[in-house]
């Protein structure tokens, strides 16, 4: 589970599909892990997974809309596919809302079952890009003062130094200081650097 | 009003009642009293200046007379203000008029005084006019003090011109120069003033008090209506939550009356709805559950079918790979007919052939057989059975089927090392094939749905095991029923004994 390498993990009670999937998935070019159940699963699964899952709906111990949710408590990053043999309209739509990328039907088409896998590697990909970039704003912001935070989310958020000043209820000179001391932390070279970082980082 | 005064209301209205009714009687008492006194004083005055017996008649004892009749007028001002009807308005009114009443009375007599002492009576009638024209236009009501002020100067004043010679003085009875000399002399003026005062002195203190006292209860009533008005108030307001806090308590019953009628409604409607649906909702759990069953094998049987397409085609083909996907096909491709046989056969509704069935041969024959094909299961089965036949009445192939599920069940669900108990007993009309493992037992769930189709606690039991039992044993007018017992899960079977001869019982 570790390298670059992107990892389908298939997730499912059944050995039939354990051993049936598996083996197509293999033999189509993915590495697959397969996982009898849903908690061990979750149990070994890192924090920053590069590839997918694949989810049974209907398992003892846990069903595959528990294992989404925790899953995407534990790693978010990781997009899942679901492939069912009793899927039900409602069962569907929750996974979907609850952010899957495809909800199959067993026996799914070998096509469409790959297709799925590379539409989930491709949200992983974003995902993890973003969540880089968020992390990265993150540490930049963690540098800031609470002072100067307040500073650069009102002046990201486009009010002027004199605006701010009265907001934050302190002077334009304080303001333009505070202003030149957060560029200089956040190594941002414009005002749009700065409105980029706000965003990434999750505060404008 | 009265009903509505307190207790207290009435204790103070009475306490100020009696202080009004004494000050009104000390008033008109005064009055009399100075009245009187100022005419003896006037009389001794005159039998001094004329000499003489006290006694003796003389336009000075007229005087007397008259004073004598303003004492009465007074004590009668005193009685009708003391004991007048009560009520605080009335009582108001009639003070001020009484005691103006009784001021112009006063006058009156004093201006006669005058008259007779040889005022010209146009100066007199002149001065008795503006008096009352002060008094009932300039003077409030209330300021008798200043009435009898006025007056008395006035009086005075007038004296004081005619002893001036500014005013023309004539006395009416001019046989008696006495009074003309005394008069001009002063001493009658003087001792008319002194008169006057006296007589003003009792009815200024009088009124003064009454006033002050009609003022305090004034003050005190209206504090009292204040003081009922604000209880009224208060208590309206309570009332008018009391009156809210019902209507609102009352709209939540009725709220929750309707509520209630309407959710036993939609409860009969469900019902019915559910005894409708319930028959179409079997037979939809039922293809849900064959479906799901058979997607399992089919979803390995496509896949590896796939796969080995794909193994197949490449250069060189993986022969190994290939032969090993065709060959876990087949393996699920069995999976998938052991569904369909377990449905057929809980679909069948063949009639069964029931004859005498020795159940403790059946069970016998079952554990051999599980012993036999699970040689590396560590579960003991004891089996224990009464030395006599347990005779049932029904088909030996199907109840076989019943035991070897129900024992095979047991058997899978105790841990490795335990064991499972059969026990077999026959009551009066029933053979009974009791099976209890040392495993977890049934859950709550897995008790309310165990005889259900694809209800199953094993994760590779399809869940038609038991409901199979149990429509074997419908058929066969039997019962099979699961709980917990003291050591993990129990079956009991119970299927009817055969009309048994006697030598068999």
């Amino acid at each position: 589970m570790t390298g670059t390498t992107p990892v389908v993990h298939l997730v499912d009670d059944d050995p039939s599909v354990r051993r049936g999937v598996g083996r197509l998935l293999q033999v189509r070019g993915y590495t697959v892990e397969t996982w009898d159940d849903p908690r061990a699963f979750l149990a070994a699964v890192p924090a920053d997974p590069i590839g997918c899952v694949i989810l049974d709906l209907n398992m003892p111990g846990m069903d595959g809309l528990q294992t989404q949710l925790k899953l995407a408590a534990l790693a978010a990053t990781l997009p899942v596919v679901f492939l069912s043999g009793r899927g039900t309209i409602a069962s569907c739509a929750e996974a979907l809302k609850q952010g899957a990328v495809d909800f199959l039907e067993k026996p799914a088409d070998s096509d469409v079952l790959s297709t799925a896998v590379e539409k989930a590697f491709a949200r992983n990909r974003d995902l993890r890009a973003a969540a880089a970039l968020r992390a990265e704003a993150d540490e930049l912001v963690g540098r800031l003062t609470e002072r100067e935070r307040d500073v650069f989310r009102l002046v990201a958020r486009g009010f002027t130094n004199s605006e701010t000043a009265d907001l934050l209820d302190i002077s334009a000179e304080t303001v333009k200081v505070h202003r030149s001391r957060v560029m200089k932390k956040l190594e941002a070279d414009s005002l749009p650097d700065l409105v980029l970082l706000a965003v990434q980082s999750g505060l404008a | 009003m009265h009903s509505s005064l307190s207790a207290a209301d009435r204790a103070s209205r009475r306490a100020l009642d009696a202080r009004h009714r004494s000050t009104a009687i000390a008033t008109g008492a005064a009055c009399a009293v100075a009245s009187l006194l100022t005419a003896g004083a006037s009389q001794v005055m005159f039998v001094l200046v004329e000499g003489g017996d006290l006694w003796t008649p003389s336009l000075v004892t007229t005087a007397v007379g008259l004073n004598v009749v303003m004492g009465v007028v007074c004590g009668l001002y005193a009685a009708v203000n003391a004991w007048w009807p009560r009520g605080v308005a009335d009582r108001d009114t009639l003070y001020v008029r009484s005691t103006r009443a009784l001021f112009v009375v006063t006058q009156g007599f004093c201006l006669g005084h005058l008259h007779l002492a040889g005022s010209h009576s146009s100066s007199v009638s002149l001065v008795l006019l503006a008096q009352v024209i002060l008094m009932r236009f300039f003077l409030p009501h209330r300021e008798v003090w200043a009435w009898i002020l006025f007056a008395w100067a006035s009086a005075v004043a007038l004296f004081a011109l005619e002893f001036a010679g500014v005013v023309p003085y004539a006395p009416i009875l001019s046989q008696h120069d006495y009074l003309r000399q005394v008069y001009l002399d002063g001493r009658w003026v003087l001792a008319d003033s002194v008169h006057y005062f006296a007589v003003s002195l009792p009815l200024v203190w009088g009124t003064g008090r009454l006033r002050l006292a009609l003022e305090a209860r004034q003050d005190e009533l209206e504090e009292r209506v204040a003081e009922r008005t604000r209880e009224l108030e208060d208590k309206n307001e309570r009332l008018l939550a009391s009156i809210e806090e019902t209507r609102r308590t009352t709209s939540a019953l009725l709220l929750e009356r309707d509520r209630r009628m309407q959710s036993e409604r939609a409860e009969v409607e469900m019902r019915d709805a559910l005894d409708r649906a319930r028959g179409a909702a079997l037979l939809g759990e039922l293809a849900g559950g064959i479906a799901h069953e058979l997607n399992q094998p089919l979803a390995g049987i496509a896949a590896n079918a796939e796969a080995a397409r794909l193994l197949l085609d490449r250069q060189p083909p993986d022969l190994a790979e290939a032969r090993q996907a065709i060959v876990d096909a087949a393996e699920d491709e069995r999976r998938a007919r052991a569904v369909i046989n377990a449905v057929r056969a809980l679909a069948q509704d063949q009639p069964i052939e029931r004859l005498p069935v020795d159940l403790a041969e059946t069970v016998t024959r079952v554990v051999d057989l599980l012993e036999r094909t699970r040689p590396a299961s560590k579960v003991t089965i004891v089996v224990d059975r009464p030395d006599a036949p347990v005779l049932a009445l029904g088909s030996e192939v199907h109840l076989s089927q019943v035991l070897l599920n129900v024992i095979r069940n047991g058997a899978e669900a105790a841990e490795p090392g335990g064991t499972v108990t059969v026990t077999l007993a026959i009551t009066r009309a029933s053979a009974v094939v009791r099976v209890e493992d040392s495993g977890s037992g049934f859950s709550t769930h897995a008790l309310e749905h165990a005889f259900e189709p694809w209800v199953t606690s094993r994760p590779n039991g399809m869940g038609l095991g038991l409901a199979l039992c149990r429509r074997i044993l419908q058929a066969h007018e039997g019962s099979i029923t699961a709980t917990n017992g003291a050591n993990g899960a129990v079956v009991t079977v119970t299927v009817p004994a055969p009309p048994l001869p006697p030598s068999a019982a």
